[in-house]
């Protein structure tokens, strides 16, 4: 897993890519958890993200959480393939804000 | 070993079945149990695509029980191969087997949970032992796969002992998909069940199926769960296999032995045992 992290409107962008599972999710949310202890708005860009298991979901569901605690936005953008049919599985799909495209947000 | 399986759902004979990943690999695998005077499996040969649910269906005495033990490595064969992601598991290293079963999941008929733990203990367990994440990570995790098999969270405090039938099977269920397997595998899902609980763990195979591309491979004799839920159906009977094929393929077949047995009507016992 790569990502990449940027400012945009005052919001933390974070864009994953590649696969986001056991191996990598660690690392995915240490940097989620870091951006909802800063405070920040934050939104996560998946249109990269080939593949999602579930430690990679739970990660997403854990900053999701955190960021209501501290009453920080969050949402995902872009979710598409496994994720989408694992949020929906699981049907996260109707409580995360969730997005078709940045450009949707900022038009909103 | 590919964690992508790169066909997006098992499709029934659809035009490129041939060019499918096969997931599981059987060859001439013969088991006969001591002091028996004939194999229980007599040479079975057949394969599971990746992305499928293969439906193993037969009487009492048939062998598909014998079969599952051999496929999730729990007995050797006498002789024949098992080749589950391309690696034999019959001549497989202990080490290699233990991460081939990571990536496996397993739900027994009696649940198989751990009786003195709750079930959100038992759902634990595999994580915290086979993987290095947070615990939240890991409770999450759980309590994901509880939701993905409509089970109410306050089912995590319960013991298994104060489950019902149908939640036992649903909590086993969780508990073989905490993992995330790539291929699981269910021994009688739905036996004992009532119609609507059996049917909606019916539903619950297809999702996963669906959803994770996970490959599925179901032992049943329960006849409308394995027509409703099956891509391909492979028949045992005595030991042998009678026919592999989609629902139509069976239906169609010429066979009597295999229509008997498609519509409930065979005998088990063969008459000339006793005669």
């Amino acid at each position: 897993m790569q990502y990449n992290k940027r400012n945009e409107n005052g919001f933390s962008i974070v864009a994953l890519e590649g696969d986001v599972d056991f191996h990598s999710s660690r690392e995915a949310r240490q940097v989620l958890l870091e951006i909802v202890k800063e405070k920040g708005d934050m939104l996560i860009d998946m249109s990269k993200v080939e593949y999602i298991d579930s430690s990679g979901i739970a990660c997403l569901v854990e900053a999701f959480q955190e960021s209501k605690t501290a009453g920080t936005k969050f949402g995902l953008v872009s979710v598409q393939g496994t994720a989408r049919r694992v949020l929906e599985l699981a049907r996260l799909e109707q409580i995360f804000p969730i997005y078709s495209s940045i450009s949707e947000i900022e038009a909103s | 070993m590919n964690r992508h399986p790169p066909f997006p759902s098992g499709l029934p004979n659809s035009p490129d079945n041939k060019e499918k990943e096969r997931i599981i690999e059987v060859e001439n695998l013969v088991v006969q149990y001591p002091g028996n005077p004939e194999p229980t499996l007599k040479g079975i040969d057949f394969h599971v695509y990746s992305g499928e649910i293969m439906v193993i269906m037969g009487g009492s005495g048939s062998g598909k029980s014998t079969l599952l033990r051999q496929l999730i490595a729990l007995d050797k064969p006498n002789s024949g191969s098992i080749r589950l992601f391309g690696k034999n598991i019959v001549k497989i290293p202990p080490l290699d087997l233990h991460d081939l079963r990571l990536r496996m999941g397993v739900a027994f008929q009696g649940g198989a949970m751990f009786n003195s733990m709750t079930v959100g203990e038992n759902l634990l367990l595999p994580l915290r032992e086979h993987l290095n994440l947070a615990e939240t990570q890991m409770e999450i995790m759980s309590r994901m796969k509880l939701s993905f098999v409509n089970l109410d969270m306050s089912t995590l405090d319960k013991m298994p002992s104060e489950l019902s039938g149908g939640m036992l099977k649903r909590a086993a269920l969780a508990r073989a998909i905490v993992m995330d397997p790539l291929l699981l595998f269910c021994d009688e899902p739905s036996a004992g069940l009532d119609p609507a609980v059996s049917a909606a763990i019916d539903d619950l195979i297809i999702k996963l199926r669906d959803a994770l591309n996970m490959t599925i491979v179901v032992v049943t004799h329960e006849r409308t769960s394995a027509f409703k839920i099956a891509d391909r159906i492979t028949i045992l009977d005595r030991g042998e296999i009678l026919k592999v094929g989609t629902l139509d393929e069976l239906q169609n077949s010429k066979n009597q032995r295999v229509q008997d047995l498609l519509i409930g009507n065979a005998e088990n016992v063969d008459v000339n045992a006793w005669l």
